[in-house]
C-alpha cells in the first residue's frame, strides 16, 4: 500500500496542506512545532479512523474552525484509491473511499493500512498493563469481527458481575454471571493468545537481525491458564479459578479473575525488559513489535502497509537506523526528523513548504 | 408555552410524555383532539381509563388479559405439556402471529439485570416454578432475546427447572429467513454455522 498524495483543510495547524510522497522512503523535516507529526496523523486516521495520540476529534481541527478535511490518493488492492475524511465539532466524522460512504469504519480494516511508531510506543515496554491490553485489542479487533464481538459481550457481563459483587455479593444468581463471564473470557482469552503467539514469533526474528538478542513475549492471563489446547479449556481453568477467588471477590467486590486482569510481558536475553531493559533495548523492542504487527497485517490482507516513523530515528544508533532502511525497501516509509537524514534515496520534504 | 392555553398545553405535555413523541407530534395530536366532536374525545379518554384499569396479569402465565385467566391459558386446544417463557407480552404477540406456536406461555416481565438492579425476584420465576410441579408439563422453551441479559436469565431458570425432570429448550440463533445471506452481519452468520444441521 501507498499513499501518493494528501490534501489537509483546517486540520490541526494547517490551514491549507498539500505533500507529494514517493512510493519509497520520505522524509519530512523541520524545527520543532511545526506540524510533522500532524502529516503522519493524518496518514494513519485515514487507515483507522482514530488518532494514534488517541486525541479527540475535535482537538485535530483548527482552532476555530467548524470541521477539518483529510484527502488522499493511494494504491491498494492492486487499483488507485481516493480516501477523504471530514471531521466536525459537533457531529460524527464522514469517511468516504472512493467517494463511497462507510458507515462502519472497522469496513476500513484491508482498505488502507499504516502502522505508526512513535515515541509514546515505548509505553508498550514501560507503561502500564492497560496500554499493553489497549495494543492487542487495537491489533486483534482489526482482523477478527468475532473478537470485537466477545470483547464487548465479555466488558457488558464484566459490568453486569461487579454491580451484582458491590450490591448483593450473596446473590444466588452470581453463578449465572461466572458462566457468561467464563465463556465470553475463554473467547477473549482464546484470540488474545494466539495473536501473542503470532507476534512473538515475529518480534523474535526481528529482534534477532536488529540487535542479535533473544526476545520472548510471555502472555500473562488475568486467569492462570495453563492449557490453551481449546476454548472450552480455557472455559473450564476460568471456572475452576473463579471459585478460588471467590471469598476474596465478596470481600473486594469486583471481579478478580479473568482477561480484563491480561498483560504480556516482554523478555529480552531471559530478562522482563520492563525492569530490566536499557532504555536502548526497550527502544528496541517496541521497534521490533511494531515491525511484527508490520508481518500481520501483510500475513492479513497481502500488501504492506504504510510505515510511519515518528521522531523515531534519533533515538536510535546507526546500526539500527540502517537496519530499519534496508529492511523496509519493499514498503513506502514517512519518517519525520528535525534535520534531514543523510538517506541518499529519500524524497526529502521541508515541512514548510507543506502550506500552502 | 406561552402560546397555549392551559388546558391544550397540559394535553400537548401528556402526549409529549410517550415513547416516540416528539413535541410537534404532540401538538398535532392535541389539536386533532380539539377538532373532534366531545363524543370521540371521551371515548378516547375512557379507552385509555378502561385499558388501565382493565388490563391486567394472567393468574396463570402472567400474560396480560382482561379476564382472570387468559385466553391462551383457557383454550382447551393448545398443548398443555409446553410452555414457552418469554421476557414480555410484545413478545408473544409476535409468537402467536406465527400460528406455529400451539403451547402455553409464560411472560416474565423483565431479564436479570443488576446493572438495572433487577434480580430474579423482581421476575416473574417463582410464578413459573410454581405451574411446573403437576408432572403436565414436558417441556420449557426458553425464549428470551439473545442478548447478555436474556442469556443469563435462561441459564438462571434453566438451572433451576432441570432437577424437576422436565426438558428445557433454547430458541435457535441465525439468519432471517427471506433475507439474503450477504446482508447478514458476520456475528449472526457465525452463529448460524455452528448451529448449521444435516438435511
Amino acid at each position: 500500500m501507498f499513499v501518493d498524495e494528501i490534501f489537509l483543510t483546517d486540520f490541526r495547524n494547517y490551514e491549507k496542506g498539500h505533500v507529494a510522497f514517493d512510493r519509497g522512503v520520505n522524509i519530512i523535516y523541520g524545527e520543532n512545532a511545526r506540524g510533522k507529526t500532524n502529516i503522519l496523523e493524518a496518514i494513519f486516521l485515514l487507515s483507522s479512523a482514530r488518532s494514534h495520540r488517541f486525541s479527540r476529534e475535535a482537538e485535530m481541527i483548527r482552532f476555530g474552525c467548524e470541521s477539518a478535511k483529510i484527502s488522499a490518493s493511494f494504491y491498494s488492492r492492486g487499483r488507485e484509491n481516493t480516501g477523504e475524511i471530514i471531521l466536525f465539532t459537533n457531529k460524527k466524522k464522514q469517511i468516504k473511499i472512493n467517494k463511497v460512504p462507510f458507515e462502519k469504519t472497522s469496513e476500513l480494516m484491508g482498505v488502507f493500512n499504516a502502522v505508526m511508531f512513535c515515541p509514546e510506543d515505548l509505553r508498550l515496554v514501560k507503561g502500564s498493563p492497560k496500554d499493553r491490553r489497549r495494543m492487542m485489542d487495537i491489533g486483534i479487533c482489526q482482523l477478527s469481527r468475532k473478537y470485537f464481538h466477545a470483547l464487548s459481550q465479555y466488558v457488558k457481563v464484566l459490568g453486569q458481575r461487579n454491580k451484582l459483587l458491590r450490591d448483593n455479593p450473596e446473590s444466588k444468581t452470581l453463578w449465572v454471571w461466572d458462566e457468561k463471564l467464563a465463556q465470553f473470557g475463554a473467547e477473549v482469552i482464546w484470540f488474545r493468545k494466539s495473536y501473542i503467539d503470532n507476534l512473538e514469533k515475529k518480534a523474535a526474528s526481528v529482534h534477532k537481525d536488529i540487535c542479535g538478542e533473544s526476545l520472548e513475549l510471555k502472555y500473562l492471563c488475568g486467569t492462570p491458564v495453563s492449557d490453551f489446547s481449546s476454548k472450552e479449556e480455557i472455559r473450564r481453568q476460568i471456572c475452576c479459578d473463579i471459585q478460588k477467588v471467590r471469598e476474596r471477590e465478596k470481600k473486594l467486590k469486583t471481579s478478580l479473575s479473568g482477561p480484563h486482569k491480561d498483560d504480556f510481558e516482554i523478555v529480552i536475553n531471559g530478562c522482563p525488559a520492563k525492569l530490566f531493559g536499557s532504555q536502548g533495548q526497550q527502544r528496541t523492542a517496541a521497534l521490533s513489535l511494531k515491525m511484527a504487527e508490520v508481518g500481520i497485517i501483510l500475513e492479513h490482507t497481502g500488501e504492506m502497509p504504510v510505515l510511519l516513523l515518528d521522531d523515531v530515528m534519533s533515538e536510535l544508533d546507526d546500526f539500527r537506523q540502517e537496519y530499519l532502511i534496508r529492511n523496509i525497501k519493499d514498503m513506502q516509509v514517512i519518517i519525520t526528523c528535525t534535520s534531514p537524514l543523510k538517506y541518499k534515496n529519500a524524497k526529502k520534504i521541508y515541512v514548510e513548504d507543506v502550506k500552502q | 408555552m406561552d402560546f397555549y392555553v392551559a388546558p391544550l398545553a397540559k394535553l400537548i405535555e401528556q402526549f409529549e410524555k410517550l415513547p416516540g413523541i416528539g413535541h410537534k407530534t404532540a401538538r398535532r395530536l392535541a389539536f386533532h383532539i380539539l377538532d373532534s366532536s366531545e363524543d370521540e374525545a371521551k371515548e378516547f379518554a375512557d379507552a385509555i381509563i378502561s385499558a388501565k384499569s382493565l388490563v391486567k396479569y394472567c393468574k396463570v402465565c402472567q400474560n396480560i388479559t382482561d379476564t382472570d385467566v387468559c385466553s391462551v391459558c383457557e383454550d382447551d386446544r393448545r398443548d398443555r405439556s409446553i410452555i414457552c417463557v418469554m421476557e414480555s407480552p410484545k413478545d408473544v404477540i409476535s409468537l402467536e402471529k406465527t400460528r406455529e406456536y400451539n403451547g402455553l406461555y409464560h411472560v416474565l416481565h423483565g431479564a436479570i439485570s443488576p446493572m438495572d438492579d433487577i434480580g430474579p425476584e423482581d421476575i416473574k420465576i417463582a410464578e413459573l416454578l410454581s405451574r411446573l410441579g403437576d408432572n403436565t408439563i414436558k417441556e420449557v422453551i426458553m425464549a428470551t432475546n439473545p442478548n447478555i441479559e436474556g442469556e443469563a436469565t435462561a441459564m438462571y431458570i434453566s438451572r433451576l427447572i432441570k432437577p424437576m425432570g422436565i426438558k428445557v429448550t433454547r430458541i435457535a440463533h441465525g439468519v432471517p429467513v427471506g433475507g439474503d445471506l450477504e446482508y447478514a452481519d458476520e456475528v449472526t452468520l457465525s452463529k448460524a454455522i455452528e448451529g448449521r444441521r444435516e438435511i
